[in-house]
């Protein structure tokens, strides 16, 4: 499986996560998850899943006009969102140390 | 919301990825796309990459945006959404054929395509000229299967070119896949025909009319003449238009054998009596025969 589709499934969580440490609009949401080492995130799916996460009132929204360009729609994390973005971690934690401990087995047998 | 310092590519696929969203509701559209279009913007800023480069084709940005926000998958052909000419709806599935990895598998296949195509197009020659291999000779066969060789190469060569995909390419494409169906099954039943040919070559080329007389297709088995005055005549000889003796049936013991002077059997003397088994009698001369068909009014012919 390559990291892109990894990411798929984490991606709410770290949306989530990078709006919890401050508002952000898309680009910058962006920005924050290549600069994290989420280089491979889409911006189509970044963007569509803030959409989401906000029908879904886990972010909250508001715009903020831009100097040079067209208003920019800002997200902030509800405390639904943070609800959601600790189970996130839960489940996260939980899924990375069996899989950890599986595929580091895994590569120590052949040696 | 100002736009005016949005530039121009940017401006061009953000309407791409609009078109592509039309069959949303336009309330659902505008708020995703509000989103985007700043963000985009900024990251145009951000890179000298021309923003196609940098987000792939506009079709699939809308489709992951789509899918990412959790919206139902494009429509095709939903109410609202503008009518798209027959061209424009193929090319649009063959570049979904061509770029989705979901048909990678499909691609892959490609050069089998080319070389079937070029196969179809001498077949379906051969069936415009209403000709198959099967009436011709062995050389014409050779000829065909040459013509599809030749033909399957210069459709590989086409195929690696690898021209501008258009329409037309797309609809030739369609068109040939569509012939594949009856040229398949003229060639299938051709090989039928050739195998069942092959087979009764050997036996029976030719079907071979019953032998003995008919008379428009039923068995003649026996003939009674009359004279004019509708008398049935005993042993009458009958000879065709060359001399011929019309001779029917053949040795039966129980046939009354009517001899030549000569001593040859005549089967040609009608009609044919048969004794009553065990012996050298026949019982009734005149059986068999119509009881009585009336005597001639037209004067006689003097030889």
């Amino acid at each position: 499986m390559d990291k892109s589709q990894l990411l798929r499934g984490a991606l709410d969580g770290a949306v989530l996560a990078v709006t919890s440490e401050d508002d952000a609009y898309g680009y910058d949401v962006l920005r924050r998850l290549r600069g994290a080492g989420l280089r491979e995130v889409g911006e189509a799916s970044v963007y569509g899943t803030l959409r989401r996460l906000y029908s879904a009132g886990s972010l909250t929204s508001y715009m903020v006009p831009s100097e040079e360009g067209p208003a920019r729609r800002y997200y902030g994390i509800t405390e639904r969102g943070r609800q959601q973005l600790a189970e996130a971690r839960t489940v996260w934690h939980e899924f990375s140390q069996a899989l950890g401990a599986l595929l580091d087995e895994k590569v120590e047998s052949p040696a | 919301m100002t736009t005016g310092t949005v530039p121009q590519d940017v401006k061009e696929y953000l309407s791409v990825v609009r078109a592509r969203l039309d069959d949303l509701p336009a309330e659902e559209r505008d708020d995703l796309l509000a989103d985007v279009e700043p963000s985009i913007v900024d990251s145009a800023e951000d890179s000298d990459a021309p923003v196609a480069l940098r987000l792939g084709p506009p079709e699939s940005f809308a489709d992951e945006l789509r899918a990412a926000a959790g919206l139902p998958p494009r429509a095709e052909g939903a109410a609202g959404a503008p009518r798209v000419g027959l061209t424009e709806r193929l090319t649009d599935a063959y570049r979904y054929f061509a770029t989705s990895p979901a048909t990678g598998w499909l691609r892959d296949l490609a050069p089998l395509w080319w070389v079937l195509r070029g196969v179809v197009v001498v077949g379906l020659l051969e069936l415009l000229m209403d000709q198959s291999v099967v009436e011709g000779d062995d050389g014409y066969a050779f000829l065909v299967a040459l013509a599809a060789a030749l033909a399957a190469v210069v459709s590989i060569a086409v195929g690696l070119r690898r021209p501008r995909r258009n329409g037309a390419i797309v609809v030739v494409n369609v068109m040939l896949a569509l012939a594949a169906i009856p040229v398949l099954w003229n060639a299938i039943s051709a090989g039928h025909a050739a195998v069942f040919d092959n087979a009764v070559v050997t036996e029976a080329p030719v079907q071979e009319p019953p032998p003995g007389l008919a008379y428009q297709g039923s068995p003649v088995e026996n003939l009674y003449a009359f004279d004019r005055e509708g008398r049935l005549l005993q042993d009458v000889r009958l000879f065709m238009q060359d001399g011929g003796p019309l001779e029917l049936g053949g040795q039966d013991p129980n046939r009354r054998p009517v001899r030549t002077r000569g001593g040859r059997l005549a089967l040609n003397a009608f009609p044919i009596r048969y004794f009553e088994p065990g012996t050298k009698q026949v019982a009734d001369p005149a059986a068999g025969a119509p009881s009585s068909p009336g005597r001639l009014t037209t004067k006689p012919l003097r030889p």
